[in-house]
C-alpha cells in the first residue's frame, strides 16, 4: 500500500462516521447520507495532497459534503421517504429509558428547521466553532449564534429540559 | 454579564470558555443551575445526534474508491482494445486493399475483355491520350506493343485499361492513379495470374492467363520504369 493510499485510509477511518451523521442530519435520509459520504470522500481522494492540515481537511470535507447535497437538489427534487429516525437503533444510548429519551430528542431534531438543525449538528456533533460553522454554511457568525441559541431553546422547551428560569427567580 | 446574556451565551455554546460567562456563573446560583441543565441537555443532544452509522462504512468507502480505480483501469483497457482494434482493422484493410483491387480488375476484365479483342491501330495514341489525362507518361517501347487501350472505371476511379503483347503473351494492365499501400502483391484468381505494384503516385496491375504468367515479375519491373508519373 502506498503512502497516499495509507493517508486516505486513515482519513476515512477518522471521519467517515461523523461525516455520515452530519449528512443524516443534513438530508434526513440515511441512504442518501451514505451516498453523500461516498461522493465526498471520493472527491477527497482527488485532492488528498492539499488536505494535509487536519483542520482544513475537516472544513473542506464538510463544505464539500454540503455542496454535494445542494447539487442533488439542483439535479432533482427528491421525494424523501418518511424516515423515522427516532426508531433507529441507538448505538450510543444505554437502557430502554435512555433509548426512549434519545428517540424523542431525535424526533424533535428531525422536526427542527434545517437552518437550525445544521449548525447545531456541526457544533454539538462535530465540535465546530462558530467561525467554522459560518464558513461552512456561508452565513455571518452572528447569524450562526442566533440559530444555535434558537435551536437549543426550542429543543429544550420541547423535551421539557428547561427547569429553572434564570433572570426570573434570582437576579444577581 | 447579566442573566439574559448568560443564558444566551449558554444556549449558543454550552462549552464556551468565555471568562465573563464563567465569572457570572460563579456569582449567580440560578444561572449556575441553568448551566447544569444546559450541560445535561447537551450530553443528551450529543447522544441523539450520534445516529447509528452503517456497518463498516469506512471499509465500504475505501472499497468503492479502489473499485473506482479499477473501473478507471478497465476504461483504459477498453480504450486500448479499441485503439488496437482500429489499428488491426486498418492494417487488415491495408493488407486486403490490393487484393480487393485485383478482384475488381479481374471482374472488370470479364465484363470488358480487351485482352480477347483484336488489336486496334490507334491503341498507342489512345493510351498516350489517357496518360495525358491521368498525368502519366508511357515509354515508347511500351506504346510500340500496345494492342488495345480504354479508359475505364475501377473502384470509382478513372483507370487506364490496356493490353500489350510481350513474348507472344497478351498482358492486361491497369494504371490507376492515387492508390496507396505499402507493398506489392502477387495473386492468382479465376484462371488469371496477377501482380499489383505500388509506384510513386499510383498503382500498376498486370494480369495474364495463369499458365503464361512466368514473366510477370519481370514485366512488372519493366513497367515500373516505362510508366512515368508526371508532376
Amino acid at each position: 500500500m502506498n503512502s497516499r493510499q495509507h493517508r486516505f485510509d486513515a482519513m476515512v477511518g477518522a471521519v467517515a462516521d461523523d461525516l455520515h451523521r452530519y449528512a443524516v442530519w443534513l438530508c434526513r435520509d440515511p441512504s442518501l447520507a451514505e451516498d453523500l459520504v461516498q461522493e465526498t470522500l471520493l472527491r477527497a481522494w482527488r485532492f488528498l495532497d492539499s488536505l494535509r492540515d487536519a483542520d482544513a481537511a475537516k472544513s473542506w470535507l464538510l463544505t464539500t459534503l454540503r455542496r454535494e447535497h445542494a447539487r442533488l437538489y439542483e439535479r432533482k427534487r427528491f421525494d424523501y421517504a418518511d424516515v423515522d429516525l427516532g426508531t433507529l437503533p441507538d448505538a450510543v444510548a444505554g437502557g430502554p429509558e435512555a433509548d426512549a429519551e434519545t428517540a424523542e430528542l431525535r424526533r424533535r431534531l428531525f422536526e427542527l428547521p434545517a437552518d437550525y438543525r445544521e449548525p447545531l449538528a456541526l457544533q454539538a456533533l462535530l465540535g465546530c466553532s462558530v467561525r467554522e460553522i459560518a464558513g461552512i454554511v456561508g452565513i455571518s457568525e452572528s447569524a450562526v449564534m442566533t440559530r444555535l441559541f434558537r435551536a437549543r431553546k426550542q429543543l429544550m422547551s420541547a423535551v421539557g429540559a428547561e427547569g429553572s428560569r434564570p433572570g426570573r427567580e434570582e437576579r444577581p | 454579564m447579566n442573566c439574559l446574556d448568560c443564558r444566551r451565551a449558554l444556549l449558543t455554546d454550552p462549552r464556551s470558555e468565555d471568562a465573563a460567562l464563567h465569572e457570572h456563573l460563579r456569582e449567580c446560583p440560578a444561572c449556575a443551575r441553568y448551566a447544569a441543565e444546559v450541560g445535561a441537555f447537551e450530553t443528551r443532544l450529543r447522544t441523539a445526534l450520534r445516529v447509528p452509522v452503517p456497518e463498516r462504512l469506512p471499509e465500504r468507502v475505501i472499497f468503492a474508491r479502489s473499485r473506482g480505480r479499477r473501473r478507471g483501469v478497465r476504461w483504459l483497457a477498453a480504450a486500448a482494445v479499441l485503439v488496437l482494434g482500429i489499428g488491426v482493422g486498418y492494417s487488415g484493410w491495408q493488407y486486403l486493399a490490393p487484393y480487393r483491387l485485383a478482384d475488381d480488375m479481374i471482374a472488370h476484365m470479364a465484363k470488358d475483355p480487351l485482352h480477347r479483342q483484336a488489336a486496334a491501330p490507334d491503341a498507342a495514341a489512345e493510351l498516350t491520350g489517357m496518360g495525358e489525362r491521368l498525368g502519366v507518361g508511357f515509354d515508347a517501347n511500351l506504346l510500340a506493343h500496345v494492342l488495345r487501350a480504354r479508359f475505364c472505371d475501377v473502384q470509382g476511379k478513372q483507370t487506364a485499361h490496356f493490353v500489350f503483347e510481350h513474348g507472344g503473351t497478351r498482358v492486361t494492365a491497369f494504371v490507376l492513379p492515387d492508390g496507396a499501400w505499402p507493398r506489392d502483391v502477387d495473386l492468382e484468381r479465376a484462371g488469371m495470374r496477377g501482380r499489383v505494384i505500388q509506384t510513386r503516385r499510383g498503382v500498376i496491375a498486370l494480369f495474364c492467363p495463369e499458365g503464361e504468367g512466368r514473366q510477370l515479375n519481370e514485366l512488372a519491373a519493366m513497367l515500373r520504369d516505362e510508366v512515368v508519373w508526371q508532376g
